[in-house]
C-alpha cells in the first residue's frame, strides 16, 4: 500500500464525501444555490470544532512556555549557566519536567493541523472537479452511499464568486481581490490576538513578531492565487479561530489596540 | 536570532511550496488527450501542443504553437471542416482555427468564459463549440460569433446533427439533453432530468432516436421531435462515453469496466462484458470488430459477439481517449508516458508510436 493510498484513504476520502455529505442535505433542504460555499463553511466550522483539543493544548503550552520564561528560577539558571550552553539546556529540560511542560507541546499541534488543512484544501479541489481528469478521480472515491451522480456538478457559485477560481470582485471594472484582503486581514487579527504579549528580552517574540508579519500576506497570497474555495475557508477559519479563544477569554485586544485598558488581556495564570 | 528568523522564512516558503504543489494543476488543466484523423494525419490535442503526425510513419509535421504560451493547454480533440479548417478549443477559453497543412492560425475566437472541454462540431458553414461555461458557442467560417445558447451546466460533449429539422442535440452536465434550433439558437425542447450528468456525445438513428448514456447509470432513448423518453437501460456504473449506434446494436462501456450490446429498438442488453477496468470513452466499432481503451492500459479488440480477439497491455499508462480508425490502422492515445501516440494494424501489431520532441 503506497503513501497516497493511504492518504486518500484516511484523510481525503473522509473529507470529500464529508463534504459532499453537507451539500447534499443543503441542496434537499434549501436547493443549490450558495449551498457549496455554505457546505464549506459549515464544514470548517466542523473541522475547527474536531481539532479544538489540538488548539486548546497548544494555546496552553504556549502560554506555559512564557510563563516559564518569566520565572525568576529560569532567569537564574539563565544567568548561573551563560557560558556553559550544555549545562543550560540540560536546566531547561530539567525545568520543562518540573513545570510539566512539553517542549514540543506548542508545535505538535500544529504540526498535526497542518495535514488536515493540506487534506482540506484537496478536498475542496477535488469536491469541485472542473477538469475531466478531477472528475473522473472523484468518481472513484464517492462513498456508495452518497449520490454522486445526483450531486454532480455541484454549484460552484457562491456570492459574487466561482469558487473553484480565484476570486475578484469587480468594482467599476477593476478586479479588486476581496477575499484575499480578508484573508490577510483576519489572519492578522487573528495571529495579533492569539499572541502573548512579548516580555522584555524575551526569546522568541522577535520569532513571534515577524510570523505575526509574514503569515498574513503567505495566506493572502494563496488566497489570491488559488481557487476561492480554499479563500472562504481561510476566512471561515480565521474567524472561528478568534470566537473561540474570545469564548475562552484567551484574546489580548491590547496586542491589537495597545490604548486599551489593561483588563483586555487575558490573564496568564 | 537572526538565524531564526531565516528558519522562520525558510519554513514559510516550504509551506508555501508544500501547499501549492499539493494543489497540483488546480483551476488549470487536467484531462487525456484529444484525437483526430483523416486519411493522411492524425491530430492530437494534449497538455501545451496540438500536433500534426504523419499516419505514415508517425513523425511530427507540426505542432501549435510552435513555442509553449504560459499555461495554455489543449484537449479536446480537434475538428477538421468541410473547407478545411483545423478547429480546436484550450483550457484558456479561446477556440482556434488552424490550417491543417501548416498549423499556422487563422483565426481565434476568446469570447467564452471557461476553458473548452468537449470537441466542436462543423456543420452548416457553421461551427459549434460547447464550453464548460455552460455555453454553446455558435461561429460562422470566420470565427464570428452567430449566436450562443446557456444551459444551467458545463458543456463537455460534441454536439450532433440532424439535417431534417435543423437541430443541433447537446448534452448537458445539468442532466438534461436539449434540442436546439440551428440557425437561431433557440431551444425546441429539452428532455426531463436524467439522473446525472451527460458528457458523451449522443448517437442518432435515421428513425430520429437519440441514444446517450448518463452518470445515473443508464443509457436512455430520446425521441429528436419531442425530447421524450423511450426506454432506459440501468448499467453498472456511470456512462461516460456516448454509445455507438451500429446495425440496430448500441455498443458502449461504463465506468465499472462493463461493455454493453443494447438493442437500440427495445433497450435489451444483447450482451454485457467485463475485460479489463473502467472504460472511459465511447468504444471504436468497424464492420467486425470493437476497440475499447481501458483506464488500467488496456488496448481490446473485440468481435460483434463480445468475444475478445487480441488485447495488448500498457503497463503505467491510462487510456481514456477512445481509439480511432485511420485507413487500415488503429490509433490509440496514451497518457502517463512520452509515448503519446501508438499505431496498430487491425491484427494488434504495433505499427509505430509517436513521441513529441521536447524543443530546448
Amino acid at each position: 500500500m503506497d503513501i497516497s493510498t493511504i492518504w486518500n484513504g484516511l484523510i481525503i476520502n473522509p473529507m470529500v464525501n464529508t463534504l459532499l455529505g453537507i451539500y447534499a442535505v443543503l441542496i434537499r433542504m434549501f436547493g443549490p444555490e450558495n449551498m457549496f460555499g455554505i457546505a464549506i463553511i459549515i464544514f470548517t466550522i466542523l473541522i475547527r470544532l474536531v481539532t479544538y483539543p489540538l488548539t486548546m493544548s497548544q494555546m496552553k503550552s504556549a502560554r506555559a512556555m512564557q510563563d516559564m520564561q518569566k520565572s525568576k528560577k529560569w532567569q537564574d539558571i539563565q544567568k548561573k549557566y551563560k557560558d556553559n550552553r550544555e549545562k543550560l539546556s540540560q536546566e531547561q529540560m530539567a525545568l520543562y519536567k518540573e513545570m510539566g511542560i512539553s517542549p514540543f507541546g506548542s508545535c505538535l499541534p500544529t504540526l498535526i493541523q497542518f495535514p488536515l488543512i493540506i487534506g482540506l484544501y484537496q478536498a475542496i479541489i477535488r469536491a469541485l472537479a472542473v477538469t475531466p481528469s478531477q472528475l473522473l478521480d472523484l468518481a472513484n472515491h464517492i462513498y456508495p452511499f452518497i449520490n454522486g451522480a445526483a450531486l454532480i456538478p455541484l454549484n460552484n457559485l457562491f456570492l459574487w464568486m466561482n469558487l473553484s477560481q480565484p476570486e475578484r470582485l469587480y468594482i467599476f471594472g477593476f478586479g479588486v481581490p476581496f477575499l484575499a484582503i480578508l484573508v490577510v486581514i483576519s489572519t492578522y487579527i487573528q495571529s495579533k490576538l492569539m499572541t502573548p504579549p512579548p516580555q522584555p528580552g524575551e526569546q522568541g517574540a522577535q520569532m513571534a513578531q515577524a510570523m505575526n508579519l509574514y503569515m498574513p500576506f503567505l495566506m493572502g497570497w494563496l488566497a489570491y492565487s488559488f481557487p476561492s474555495g480554499l479563500a472562504l475557508y481561510f476566512v471561515t477559519s480565521n474567524v472561528v479561530g478568534i470566537m473561540q479563544s474570545a469564548a475562552m477569554g484567551k484574546v489580548n485586544w491590547r496586542n491589537l489596540i495597545p490604548a486599551l485598558p489593561k483588563g483586555a488581556s487575558p490573564k496568564t495564570k | 536570532m537572526k538565524s531564526n528568523k531565516y528558519i522562520l522564512l525558510t519554513t514559510i516558503i516550504l509551506a508555501a511550496f508544500l501547499l501549492s504543489a499539493c494543489g497540483g494543476n488546480v483551476g488549470t488543466a487536467s484531462s487525456w488527450a484529444g484525437l483526430f484523423a483523416d486519411t493522411e494525419n492524425a491530430y492530437v490535442a494534449f497538455n501545451q501542443h496540438v500536433y500534426s503526425i504523419n499516419l505514415a510513419n508517425g513523425t511530427e509535421k507540426w505542432r501549435f504553437p510552435t513555442e509553449i504560451q504560459g499555461q495554455r493547454t489543449y484537449y479536446a480533440a480537434p475538428t477538421l471542416t468541410a473547407d478545411g479548417q483545423l478547429i480546436v478549443g484550450d483550457y484558456s477559453n479561446t477556440l482556434h482555427s488552424l490550417n491543417p497543412d501548416t498549423g499556422a492560425e487563422i483565426w481565434s475566437y476568446t469570447g467564452a468564459t471557461d476553458r473548452y472541454v468537449g470537441s466542436a462540431l462543423s456543420a452548416r458553414d457553421r461551427i459549434y463549440a460547447p464550453n464548460a461555461g455552460n455555453e454553446l458557442y455558435t461561429l460562422d467560417k470566420s470565427g464570428n460569433l452567430q449566436w450562443q445558447f446557456s444551459s444551467e451546466g458545463p458543456l463537455w460533449a460534441k454536439p450532433v446533427t440532424e439535417d431534417s429539422c435543423e437541430c443541433i442535440y447537446i448534452p448537458s452536465m445539468d442532466h438534461h439533453l436539449y434540442a436546439i434550433d440551428a440557425q437561431t439558437g433557440v431551444q425546441k425542447w429539452m428532455t426531463d432530468e436524467l439522473g446525472g450528468s451527460l458528457v458523451g456525445t449522443p448517437a442518432l438513428s435515421p428513425e430520429g432516436v437519440l441514444y446517450v448514456g448518463t452518470f445515473g447509470s443508464q443509457l436512455v432513448a430520446v425521441d429528436s421531435n419531442n425530447g421524450s423518453i423511450l426506454w432506459t437501460t440501468p448499467t453498472t456504473d456511470w456512462v461516460w462515453g456516448g454509445p455507438i449506434l451500429q446495425g440496430g446494436i448500441l455498443y458502449f462501456g461504463d465506468l465499472g469496466g462493463s461493455l454493453y450490446a443494447v438493442d437500440a429498438r427495445t433497450g435489451n442488453i444483447r450482451w454485457q462484458k467485463t475485460p479489463d477496468g473502467p472504460i472511459t470513452e465511447s468504444p471504436l466499432v468497424t464492420k467486425d470488430t470493437i476497440y475499447i481503451t481501458t483506464e488500467t492500459g488496456g488496448l481490446i479488440a473485440l468481435d460483434l459477439n463480445g468475444t475478445v480477439r487480441w488485447s495488448k497491455s500498457f503497463e503505467g499508462i491510462k487510456l481514456h481517449t477512445s481509439p480511432v480508425e485511420a485507413g487500415d490502422k488503429i490509433l490509440v492515445a496514451a497518457t502517463g508516458k512520452p509515448e503519446l501516440l501508438y499505431a496498430f494494424d487491425t491484427s494488434g501489431n504495433q505499427l509505430w508510436a509517436f513521441t513529441p520532441e521536447t524543443k530546448k
